[in-house]
């Protein structure tokens, strides 16, 4: 019996000192060769200050910014998740009827503008689907930098193609995507610029 | 899109052969080093190496159960994580000692680094290692062994040799691939139209491998693996969807190995597959290539598939491919929300769960098989007039009835609770959704819970939370229900977990205690393709078509409902 005992407490001591102190010990210590991903892809401002992450998705509400993908949770970074509406539910589709609003003229809109994503988090649009909301974008920007419509336009459409990717080089299919931080990085440069 | 599951599938396939075998030499030996040694307490017969595993077991929830209770006295807390809710700890250590890692509570709001690492990750290493050791135990006895082995010694061995050394290369390639793995506390960010954004990290690729691997799925994130901070990229993406399946599979090999029998076990691999295949197909060709029909009629190109709860970095496919490998194993990790699959879809994980044996969970999963194969030589027979035998050993009375109580004990955790709920307040008020999608929003619940899967309709009011929200009274309504969910999922899992898992031992003890009968003309061949034929046909009509009722009112009377309007 004494036996036994002495041996379920080598087992647990011995797999928690495996599994939870030698394990992550060891991956922390790889972690540090790469330690702006490891400690969460965190994108600097020109003031050294962080303005966000370039995995997390982030609230952008106003005219002259490209918007991510709508949230079930709000954008909120310390608590993730879907909407987790079924397809039968009537507020899913009244939700994305509402957020179609946005896009008064367009008659094809790639459906991850208005659908909520897994983790309420995803920091990607399809470029389809920012392209389309660069009419709004283009005006407000112009408006506050002061210079002509067209040429925003232009340089904006300019900046989301220079961003877009496919995952995995297509391997995978999907159509290009670009990461919204990102090309809202290039908008914020382009209203500072004037 | 069929490239996506055709890498996930052929890399598993290709990388289980060898690890299959490297695991048969590496864990069915005798112990032979002053360390072994020292796990090794000698030769163990049905009962002991049940008695061995239940202690440990009983051992592992009081202590899991005291570190989650204790967690805001505990060190590695930079977030201040308070106290948990007692059901929302008492389903937690259930559901991470069945290997089930059903979440009703949200990693980064509710756990500190210290429960991450010390509970969740210690859990996620000894269950899966547990799991395998009953395998072998079942392995040993129908080949005939006179023990079924040691269990702390295969235990030991399952950590040390097989997870910890995979978890480390999968950690090692998660973290290059962008997964952060850190112990510094949540960050707060000044966005980019200048509000407040905290953003919640910690060591998640140290959870993510292991909960991959081990047929864990418990994620550090309320999301699990949607969330890109646990799966950046389709590389990270593809990987994590190898590791779901790696193991299971091995295991195939591993038991050909063992009873020297490649042509048994190719015969069991090729039958999962069919059904890993089938399901895959099912959920890609109805989910990822159909829209969602609530949105039919919008101005939308919905060309990409439904994309309500998936990500855009995975590939068009990847919600489906993972939805059909994660619930065939019992993984149970997500990188889309189920609740929001297309109806039809939804189907893929409910089934997969239903059948439980499709590579399964480590372990379990091949002891579940060998349950059913048992039964199909038994009405094979029956059939054909030959006396049903499995490697040599006759199939009698005994053998049958411990079967069947390891395979009915299944479909009764899921179909009675989920009566009960279906007409009771607790039960009904928690679902997300109306009608038929509520019901299979309980349905799945109980599925998840019995089949130690873990993934869930996320939809379900489930959570309490921490001890201050269980003391809210603005909350005592949603409490009141999610008190019975922790309870009623708890026992569910435990239940599930253990009688599934004795029951074979028992059963191949008694088949190992038999005088073997010699091959003759006479004999059923077990290695054919006619045979194999027999399994499917086993599988679906014991373990699958029980559940038809069920799905006739759940996710085909929704997709239905699509079709009349």
């Amino acid at each position: 019996m004494l036996a036994r005992i002495r041996v379920n407490a080598l087992l647990l001591l011995s797999t928690l000192a495996m599994g939870s102190v030698a394990y992550p010990a060891v991956l922390l210590a790889v972690a540090r060769l790469v330690p702006t991903t490891a400690t969460g892809s965190l994108v600097v401002g020109t003031d050294g200050v962080p303005v966000g992450s370039r995995l997390i998705a982030q609230e952008f509400k106003g005219d002259e910014w490209f918007h991510p993908r709508p949230s079930a949770v709000g954008y909120n970074a310390g608590g993730s998740g879907g909407s987790n509406l079924g397809a039968s539910n009537p507020k899913l589709r009244e939700r994305v009827a509402e957020d179609l609003k946005a896009y008064p003229s367009v008659a094809a809109l790639p459906a991850d503008a208005v659908t909520t994503s897994g983790s309420g988090l995803d920091p990607h649009l399809t470029l389809r689907a920012a392209q389309a909301q660069l009419d709004r974008v283009s005006a407000a920007v112009a408006a506050k930098s002061g210079s002509e419509v067209a040429a925003t336009r232009a340089k904006l459409d300019a900046a989301l193609r220079a961003e877009a990717f496919t995952s995995m080089a297509g391997l995978v299919g999907g159509e290009p995507i670009v990461n919204v931080l990102e090309v809202n990085r290039a908008v914020r440069a382009l209203i500072v610029a004037k | 899109m069929w490239i996506l599951p055709l890498l996930v599938i052929g890399l598993a396939a290709g990388l289980a052969v060898p690890l299959g075998r490297a695991m048969a030499r590496a864990l069915d030996r005798p112990a032979d080093n002053a360390l072994e040694r020292a796990f090794d307490t000698g030769p163990q017969s049905w009962k002991g190496y049940c008695l061995a595993l239940l202690a440990f077991n009983a051992v592992a929830f009081v202590i899991g159960f005291g570190l989650l209770a204790t967690q805001h006295l505990l060190p590695l807390n930079p977030d201040g994580k308070t106290a948990l809710a007692p059901t929302t700890i008492f389903n937690t250590a259930a559901s991470f000692l069945t290997n089930t890692n059903l979440q009703h509570y949200s990693g980064e709001v509710h756990l500190s680094y210290f429960s991450q690492l010390f509970f969740i990750a210690w859990k996620q290493f000894v269950t899966p290692a547990i799991g395998l050791g009953a395998l072998l135990a079942v392995i040993r006895g129908l080949r005939g062994d006179k023990h079924l082995g040691n269990f702390t010694l295969d235990v030991w061995r399952g950590v040390a040799y097989v997870f910890l050394p995979l978890s480390l290369i999968v950690g090692l390639l998660l973290i290059l691939g962008g997964v952060p793995m850190t112990l510094e506390g949540a960050v707060e960010v000044t966005t980019l139209e200048g509000a407040k954004q905290t953003i919640s990290r910690g060591p998640v690729a140290a959870i993510v491998a292991i909960k991959q691997l081990g047929t864990n799925g418990g994620g550090f994130f309320g999301a699990n693996s949607a969330h890109p901070f646990e799966n950046p990229s389709a590389w990270t993406n593809l990987l994590e969807c190898v590791c779901i399946l790696l193991v299971p599979m091995a295991c195939v090999v591993m038991f050909g190995r063992m009873v020297r029998g490649n042509g048994q076990a190719t015969v069991i691999f090729n039958v999962m597959m069919a059904f890993l295949v089938a399901f895959t197909v099912w959920a890609i060709v109805t989910d990822t290539m159909s829209p969602n029909p609530g949105l039919s009629g919008l101005p939308l190109d919905q060309s990409s598939g439904n994309l309500e709860g998936k990500e855009l970095r995975f590939g068009p496919s990847a919600g489906a491919t993972w939805a059909a490998a994660t619930t065939v194993t019992s993984n149970g990790s997500v990188n889309c929300m189920h609740d929001s699959l297309n109806p039809l879809a939804g189907l893929t994980p409910l089934s997969g769960m239903w059948i439980n044996c499709a590579f399964g969970g480590v372990g379990v999963g091949l002891i579940n098989f060998l349950v059913y194969l048992i039964v199909a030589v038994f009405l094979a027979g029956l059939m054909v007039g030959r006396t049903p035998e499995y490697l040599g050993k006759k199939v009698e009375a005994r053998e049958v009835k411990l079967a069947m109580l390891a395979l009915l004990v299944h479909p009764l955790l899921i179909l009675i609770p989920t009566g009960i709920a279906s007409v009771s307040k607790w039960g009904t008020d928690a679902t997300n959704n109306p009608g038929p999608h509520g019901l299979s929003e309980m349905l799945y619940e109980f599925t998840s819970a019995s089949a130690n899967n873990g993934s869930g309709f996320e939809g379900l009011g489930d959570t309490v939370g921490t001890a201050e929200d269980a003391a809210n009274p603005e909350k005592a309504e949603s409490n009141g229900r999610a008190v019975v969910w922790d309870l009623a999922t708890g026992l569910v899992m435990l239940i599930g977990r253990f009688v599934p898992i004795i029951a074979p031992i028992a059963l191949a003890a008694s088949l190992a205690a038999k005088k073997p009968t010699p091959f003759t003309a006479g004999t059923l061949r077990t290695d054919t393709l006619t045979f194999a034929l027999v399994l499917v046909g086993t599988i679906v009509l014991v373990g699958a078509l029980l559940f038809l009722p069920v799905a006739a009112l759940g996710p085909i009377a929704e997709h239905l409902s699509f079709t009349t309007n």
